[in-house]
């Protein structure tokens, strides 16, 4: 039966992904006449106008990756081992933060703190303090570490989960506390989380295209240049973009890499048994952590907390005007608001369905019946990890637009590349959890009498039931704000909330974009809060 | 804990799964009879009033039809055509298709013409045999009175725009990505010589004023209005739009040294699902009857045929107005070569 599977898994991976990222590779060096080049390689490199992107890609990313994890650890820290009042809504807060549409916190912010933004020039005009600027660098930075920093939170807060509280009290014997113990202890044994996490921001901050494009200006990323050249209204050029799409790859592929290296310096297996009591969090000490942890949320909300303001102010076409009303709402309805809101979730849940079902089984072919061919599925379902999402894009309408697979337009191409592109997340949190489970437990079972499938459905599955919710959890983040592989994909058959939002915004008509990004506030954080009722769990761990 | 929460996961995998084969709804095949289809799907670059007010007329002379709008800038939406070729959703597109664009989209569009073309005024009729080129597009400043009025300034043209109080305070769309953008390129080009020396000149300069350019072309006018620039570099639909929405900090300036105008036009897609409501949308748009009905409802475009009347009420007459003559035929064939020209410059002052 597993040999059956790696059999369906390895088509499915053919078929979907290595088959039209074929193409790509092959249009990257097809010269016109149809004869081998690698003339478009040389180009980028030779011209600073295109070389330069990758240099700023890499800085910015890296700067966003360090900033998360600055503000993400000791907020996961404060979560992990202390009782804060209102935990919960931190938590549903956070994970809502980095749930909102991709162009939604660059617009935001630039309202808010922008050269004419709300804030600055309440700042000019009663403390006559000058902010300055906020785009570029200093922009993509805010934007996106306020967006990111609840994904090293909820990884971390896994990480926490799992120290055993004997080692705390351990070092405590041996005289190792406060800070010292911080950094020695809870650090190193959370280094695999960190790494995983930072890899997972560097990877979400490196392929972003939204941000940079409203909030860049003069500094010109990778994915705002390989969606110029696939997508830009001025003569699109394919080979030269499936080269930069190739270039992209290889990058994000050698990061990935020295991730890998990295992690494989940390190897242990923790499981614990006696998880930390957290402890209350009073005086000075607890007072500065309760305005760090709301402080930090509040800020990251804003930017959602003023669209949903902005999304009941009248407007008039591409203006808003003073006083309130329903208008805005009233002109969604006719922009195809309510499809959009059941294309979501219908897409949402049916591409989450999937990737649940597969991550498990992938994660056991890969973990208990390691071979060769188990591997392969291992690498092929980690690649569409390090692919910017216009590739995919891209790929999946040239390979399935004509027959014998027709696919274009329909949710099933949809589907298709949220599942492709989504999965990575929960195939890890999949993996690491098996990994982290002792074969000898399956082995009692078994030995017991039972059948290996009983074992696996009533022994295994459950088991990583943890593992694998918090890795949905993150694939149905990343489901509902798709953006960029979306943008060739959808039609307004199969149009969602996040592509309702861009075409609004891109067309100037804001308006209706802050109704479309309202409504998804108010979708995830239902769907959030569903979650917690439903399973009776506290949060989200890793 | 674990078993409720697997539990719950179970019977969430089992319900989704069961709902899915309720989402992948077939597609019905279209049968040509030559009648008006009942759909339309309409892949366009333009704005929302532009959208609104035709869908709105076009369904008074043809009550029966649905139109779907595909919104898209026009790269999105031409690569979305050539993806979609064999198996084609869109029916016809409008705007973003100018006569600087020469045979580029050749294989995405049927090479039909309407019967209108001979109405069509001569320096707007179709140059590649498959654009029906409706409306002009000219290049304009979007300038934010109350700024220019604290700054001090008086912006009537190109030469203003090098005025160092302006320094990151304007706005362009990006020339590689946006066809707003390109226009105005062609219209420095037309103003100051075509490739001449003192046309990279002025760009040079223009560029080290850090002049901030961005992919998307609504920005452009979008953020002139609210404060974030003096100055967009755009056009006059756009502009005029914001004009139309009761923008009282706004005026559009048409450059002293001289304005020009792109055509845009519509396409009919090839392979096209409902190809007899899309002819007709395009007759409606090309027709002086059309172009009258639309152009009085808008305010903000002008029209190419040269029967249409109707009255711009947000643009100023022509006559007030410089040209300066584009040559078009060159501006194709030399696109790539200035738009790397403008590149390495933009990467020079850009270190």
């Amino acid at each position: 039966m597993w040999s059956a599977l790696t059999i369906l898994f390895l088509g499915l991976f053919g078929l979907f992904l290595l088959y039209p990222l074929f193409g790509i590779l092959k249009q990257s060096v097809m010269s016109d006449e149809g004869t081998f080049t690698l003339a478009q390689f040389s180009r980028f490199f030779s011209k600073p106008y295109y070389s330069r992107t990758i240099i700023n890609s890499f800085k910015v990313t890296v700067a966003i990756t360090l900033t998360t994890l600055l503000i993400g650890i000791p907020f996961s820290y404060f979560y992990s081992f202390y009782r804060l009042k209102g935990a919960k809504v931190l938590f549903v807060i956070s994970v809502l933060n980095c749930m909102s549409a991709p162009f939604i916190g660059a617009y935001s912010w630039i309202l808010l703190l922008g050269r004419s933004g709300v804030i600055t020039l309440f700042l000019k005009n009663v403390f006559n303090i000058e902010i300055g600027n906020i785009y570029g660098f200093k922009g993509i930075l805010l934007v996106q570490s306020l967006k990111l920093y609840p994904l090293v939170f909820i990884y971390m807060n896994g990480a926490f989960k799992n120290i055993d509280s004997s080692l705390m009290e351990v070092s405590a014997n041996l005289g190792c506390v406060g800070l010292k113990r911080f950094f020695r202890v809870i650090m190193g044994l959370s280094m695999p989380t960190i790494l995983a996490a930072s890899l997972l921001v560097f990877m979400r901050a490196f392929a972003d295209f939204g941000t940079p494009l409203l909030i860049g200006e003069g500094y010109r990323t990778f994915p705002v240049e390989i969606y110029n050249q696939y997508l830009g209204d001025v003569g699109t050029d394919y080979n030269f973009a499936a080269a930069i799409s190739v270039i992209a790859i290889l990058f994000t592929a050698a990061i990935f890499f020295i991730q890998k290296w990295a992690t494989s310096k940390f190897q242990f297996s923790m499981n614990a048994m006696n998880p930390i009591e957290k402890k209350p969090a009073k005086g000075v000490r607890g007072a500065l952590m309760y305005c760090y942890t709301y402080l930090l949320t509040a800020i990251g909300f804003l930017p959602q907390i003023y669209v949903v303001y902005l999304s009941f102010r009248n407007s008039e076409m591409v203006r808003f005007k003073e006083g309130y009303s329903l208008s805005s709402y009233r002109l969604a309805v006719d922009k195809l608001l309510v499809r959009s809101i059941n294309n979501t979730m219908i897409l949402g849940l049916g591409a989450l369905a999937i990737i649940i079902v597969f991550s498990i089984l992938i994660a056991y072919l890969v973990v208990r019946r390691s071979n060769f061919a188990n591997q392969a599925i291992d690498t092929f379902s980690m690649l569409p990890y390090i692919l910017p999402g216009s590739v995919i894009g891209v790929a999946m309408v040239v390979a399935f637009s004509k027959p014998p697979i027709v696919l274009t337009g329909t949710m099933g191409i949809m589907i298709i590349s949220f599942v492709i592109r989504r999965m990575p997340y929960s195939i890890r949190s999949a993996n690491a959890t098996l990994m982290q489970i002792p074969l000898s437990i399956e082995e009692a079972s078994i030995s017991l009498g039972t059948s290996k499938l009983k074992t696996f459905v009533q022994i295994t599955v459950p088991m990583m039931g943890n593992g694998i919710v918090s890795g949905a959890i993150l694939s149905w983040v990343a489901i509902v704000t798709e953006l960029s592989s979306s943008i060739i994909l959808y039609n307004n058959r199969n149009i969602t909330l996040t592509m309702s939002t861009y075409v609004a915004i891109s067309r100037g008509s804001y308006g209706i974009a802050c109704v479309f990004s309202a409504v998804l506030t108010l979708l995830t954080t239902l769907s959030l809060v569903l979650y917690l009722v439903i399973s009776k769990t506290e949060d989200i761990a890793l | 804990m674990k078993n409720r929460l697997s539990k719950c996961l179970w019977i969430l995998i089992v319900a989704l799964l069961l709902a899915l084969p309720l989402t992948a709804a077939g597609q019905k095949e279209a049968v040509d009879t030559g009648e008006i289809e009942k759909n339309l799907v309409l892949y366009s670059s333009m704005t929302e009033n532009d959208l609104s007010n035709l869908i709105r007329l076009f369904n008074k002379q043809y009550p029966g039809v649905k139109i779907e709008v595909v919104n898209g800038s026009a790269g999105e939406l031409t690569a979305r055509i050539n993806a979609e070729r064999n198996n084609p959703q869109g029916d016809l597109m409008w705007g973003a298709l100018s006569n600087s664009d020469g045979m580029v989209h050749s294989e995405i569009f049927e090479h039909w013409l309407t019967e209108y073309e001979d109405e069509i005024m001569p320096d707007y009729r179709s140059n590649n045999g498959f654009y029906n080129l409706d409306h002009l597009s000219t290049a304009v400043f979007c300038v934010n009175t109350d700024l220019e009025k604290q700054l001090g300034l008086n912006i009537t043209g190109y030469k203003d725009l090098l005025d160092p109080r302006l320094k990151g305070r304007i706005i362009m769309p990006d020339p590689n990505s946006a066809s707003s953008g390109w226009n105005n390129v062609c219209n420095m080009m037309a103003v100051f010589g075509h490739d001449s020396p003192e046309v990279w000149e002025f760009i040079e300069a223009f560029i080290k004023n850090d002049v901030v350019f961005n992919p998307a072309s609504s920005t452009a006018f979008k953020s002139v209005e609210t404060g974030e620039y003096v100055v967009g570099l755009t056009y006059e639909d756009g502009a005029s739009t914001l004009l139309k929405a009761g923008a009282t900090n706004i005026k559009m300036v048409y450059p002293e040294e001289g304005a020009s105008a792109s055509a845009f036009g519509c396409s009919l897609i090839k392979g096209a699902k409902h190809p007899n409501a899309a002819k007709a949308m395009i007759n409606y748009l090309m027709s002086a009857d059309g172009q009258s009905e639309l152009g009085t409802a808008l305010e903000t475009l002008r029209f190419t045929n040269a029967k249409a009347v109707y009255d711009t009420k947000y643009l100023p007459a022509s006559s007030e107005i410089k040209w300066v003559t584009r040559d078009i035929d060159w501006l194709i064939a030399n696109k790539k070569q200035v738009l790397d020209h403008w590149n390495d410059l933009y990467a020079s002052v850009h270190k």
